[in-house]
């Protein structure tokens, strides 16, 4: 009896880890593949509550946006309302003439400055807007 | 009898860091990994040749926001979404013409027009004006 127990205690029970590798690889991979670089981290704002909104697509897409001051904000980098319809002229060259705007504007915004990014996006020929909102309330 | 013992050594590359490099490398994708989520109303803007098409009034139904977040729609003072909404809605099922101006004041907020225009979508109205007004 007694020697039978100490055999069973010295045979040590191990957690096979030889595929552990693999299969970080296989999230590796995973996360490699569906990371996308942020190009336009963006600005400190509070987008509006909506509720019949519709999901984005990234391709073609540029964002601008406004903050509760009124200011512009293309690529992090604040721009005068003047140079908007210039940046978007550029982007739509780009986009082969595709391009689809996004707004995100600070629910305390006011509407002029919203209504003045129109008037230039129009001036560019960027008709294709979206106004970006959040379903619930938090986050940006 | 030397020289053989020394063929006899294994040569391994050491594979058990393997794991901690891959979940190192794994870690930093997962935390750097933004998931592109962002949603909105869209609208297609007027272009610049067309917006002066003349439509008979008793197609219109004009909602007007002023500074100070009174809206009035069709020279009546509302207050409720759920009211407006209602009101639109009826005029839409009279009247399959209708069209929506949203006249918003340059200082009034992003978030009241934004608000009506989400009023407007749920209610499946398509045919959407905006308007400012510039007045002081």
């Amino acid at each position: 009896m007694a020697v039978i127990k100490r055999k069973k205690k010295s045979a040590d029970a191990k957690i096979p880890t030889a595929s552990m590798a693999d299969i970080a690889f296989l999230l590796l991979v995973f996360f490699m593949v569906t990371t996308v670089f942020k190009v336009d981290s963006g600005i400190d704002l509070q987008l509006p509550l909506a509720e019949k909104v519709e999901k984005l697509q990234r391709k073609n897409l540029a964002i601008v946006w406004i903050n509760d001051q009124g200011k512009v904000a293309i690529e992090d980098k604040f721009v005068p309302m003047e140079f908007v319809s210039n940046l978007m002229d550029q982007k739509m060259f780009e986009t082969n003439g595709e391009l689809i705007v996004e707004i995100k504007a600070d629910k305390t915004a006011r509407y002029g400055a919203v209504d003045a990014v129109f008037e230039e996006l129009k001036s560019s020929g960027a008709l294709r807007v979206v106004l970006g909102a959040n379903v619930e309330s938090g986050g940006r | 009898m030397l020289r053989k013992s020394r063929l006899k050594v294994q040569e391994d590359i050491p594979d058990s860091s393997m794991a901690d490099i891959a979940f190192l490398l794994l870690i930093f994708f997962m935390v750097t990994t933004g998931f592109f989520n962002d949603k909105g109303l869209s609208i297609m803007l007027p272009g610049e040749a067309q917006g002066s098409a003349k439509i008979p009034k008793q197609n219109l139904c004009k909602i007007f926001i002023n500074s100070a977040g009174n809206i009035y729609v069709d020279d009546q003072p509302m207050q409720e979404m759920t009211t407006i909404s209602n009101y639109v809605e009826s005029r839409m099922k009279e009247n399959d013409k209708l069209v929506v101006i949203i006249k918003t004041d340059v200082n009034a907020r992003y978030e009241w027009m934004l608000s009506i225009f989400d009023e407007m979508k749920k209610i499946g109205m398509k045919k959407i004006s905006l308007q400012v007004n510039k007045k002081r």
